[in-house]
């Protein structure tokens, strides 16, 4: 059920604003059908979460299409026109690099950038903000990128990095797939960060879009011997604060002109090591 | 298996210690160059550390077949963990007790080295997660808990072992991190007290759980029959419950 200022809404008339399978309206179906309310203070909060996570779901369908190399934090690499490769295996925007165009580089570029799952689920995250923002307002919010696992310094999107049980798996959400007996020799099998996408597939880096079940089995594979315990798909998700979010579109009118020219680079914090 | 203690090898780690790695390499190049012999036995001396032998891998392709087996068997797990490959030249997961003391030397030898490069970071990730889960040499956990910490001072990668740290399921290894405590280096303070669930947002569950080092060793010994490790790193979250209190398997107890 979804509920809008308290009321539960009719989503015909919203629906018909949107293509007829596009994710928004499969979003709507979802929300609408289930035992879970889906409360929102208003209706553009709502729309702002449908375009949102539909965004989330192309930003995934484009890394995927992408030459984004897998690897652990040790043989990260990434094109250092846009950005420094950190100590640990992150990435930082270089100085007086644009945001939006160190992100769409990942896109672009993507042979010249090697990370692992949960990088590739922040990169996601900034790719869909970038398309909804746009690159005026995208600059002006992120002054500062720092991509590494679910180390995440922008207030903005740390829920991404704070999976929370849920009832429902929606598109857009960010999933994990636990293997708990994966070989020693391989932890970057310990588990799948992805995104969940319409018609049951999922897309995690490294294994590509997929179904649970293949996903399942590609963690299997590289269990340890006399493993116990199958990999499986968890019932916990991870969502932006879309509100939050949302509330910078509705400031973001009023982002000066003077943002998108030179932007004013601020330090990073003290390099701090990977957690 | 190894050759005898002579004093060239002993030379190569102290002109590695003071005059940095590239000194060492040029000086065993040096002796390479006139005494093909005389390099051998440097590298198979019973002195020989795991980093200095990684260090001069670059250089010693042409020797390998010449190692002692156990500087072999290093050379072999190197090249398998640098590329990903398993189970090229050999096989971590069979129980070996010629791979058992080469991991074992490895860590004990390298895990002090800091100027090398990222892939002897992951080769010694690889050492620390085999060690403590295929033979469950949980004696060594002091030494990877030193290495986490060390690393997260020199901001480097500290994911994976954290990951197998926790992975061993052993108290102890909260001990070993609440020495951590109240530590005058601030970061390795913040660590601990994040891996000891103190952080904002990773509560045990148990408000009242000390946060002085003498407090929580208390509590832990009190609470240590019903401690629960979840598996989760941070590869899942921000902030992963790595370990908890069972307290409804304590309630029923009591």
């Amino acid at each position: 059920m979804i509920t809008v200022a308290g009321a539960p809404l009719d989503t015909t008339t919203l629906e018909r604003t949107f293509a007829e399978a596009s994710v928004q309206n499969k979003l709507l179906e979802q929300m609408s059908k289930s035992s879970v309310n889906y409360p929102f203070d208003d209706l553009n909060l709502l729309k702002f979460e449908l375009d949102m996570r539909n965004e989330i779901v192309n930003a995934a369908y484009a890394l995927n299409d992408s030459d984004l190399n897998f690897s652990n934090f040790h043989n990260a690499r990434c094109n250092p026109r846009y950005w420094d490769r950190t100590g640990n295996g992150g990435f930082g925007l270089k100085r007086g690099a644009e945001p939006a165009a160190a992100i769409n580089d990942i896109f672009i570029n993507g042979g010249r950038y090697a990370t692992e799952c949960a990088t590739a689920m922040m990169i996601v995250y900034y790719k869909a903000l970038l398309e909804v923002y746009g690159a005026k307002l995208f600059n002006a919010t992120f002054p500062q990128i720092y991509l590494m696992n679910w180390v995440i310094r922008e207030p903005l999107l740390y829920q991404v990095g704070l999976p929370e049980k849920v009832d429902d798996m929606l598109l857009g959400d960010r999933g994990y797939f636990m293997n708990y007996d994966v070989n020693p020799q391989t932890p970057q099998w310990q588990g799948e960060n992805v995104i969940v996408l319409p018609n049951a597939l999922y897309y995690g880096h490294g294994i590509g879009i997929t179904t649970a079940d293949e996903i399942i089995a590609s963690l299997n594979a590289n269990r340890r011997k006399n493993a116990t315990h199958a990999a499986f798909f968890t019932d916990t998700a991870a969502r932006p604060d879309f509100k939050q979010l949302e509330g910078k579109l509705t400031a973001g009118d009023a982002v000066p002109a003077s943002s998108t020219g030179t932007l004013v680079w601020k330090p990073f914090p003290p390099p701090i090591g990977a957690v | 298996m190894e050759g005898n203690s002579s004093e060239g090898a002993l030379n190569l780690e102290q002109i590695r210690e003071t005059d940095g790695n590239d000194a060492c390499i040029n000086a065993f190049k040096h002796v390479r160059r006139n005494d093909k012999q005389g390099a051998l036995t440097l590298l198979n001396d019973v002195k020989m550390t795991f980093s200095t032998l990684y260090l001069l891998m670059p250089e010693i392709e042409d020797l390998l077949e010449h190692l002692s087996t156990r500087n072999m068997t290093a050379a072999k797990i190197i090249d398998e963990v640098a590329d990903d490959v398993l189970g090229r030249h050999i096989d971590l997961a069979e129980i070996s007790v010629l791979v058992y003391e080469t991991l074992l030397w490895m860590l004990h030898t390298g895990h002090a080295a800091h100027a090398l490069d990222s892939t002897f970071q992951k080769v010694m990730d690889i050492v620390c997660s085999v060690l403590l889960d295929t033979y469950a040499e949980k004696r060594v956990l002091p030494i990877v808990c030193d290495l986490i910490f060390a690393r997260k001072a020199r901001g480097q990668c500290i994911h994976d072992l954290i990951w197998s740290f926790f992975r061993t399921k052993d108290p102890e290894t909260l001990k070993l991190v609440a020495k951590r405590l109240g530590s005058q280096n601030a970061d390795a303070d913040a660590l601990a007290r994040r891996l000891l669930n103190m952080g904002e947002g990773t509560g045990s569950g148990d408000t009242d759980m000390p946060t002085d080092r003498a407090g929580f060793m208390q509590w832990l010994e009190k609470n240590e029959p019903f401690l629960f490790f979840t598996g989760l790193g941070y590869q899942y979250s921000s902030r992963p419950v790595i370990w908890g209190v069972d307290y409804n398997g304590m309630e029923v107890a009591q």
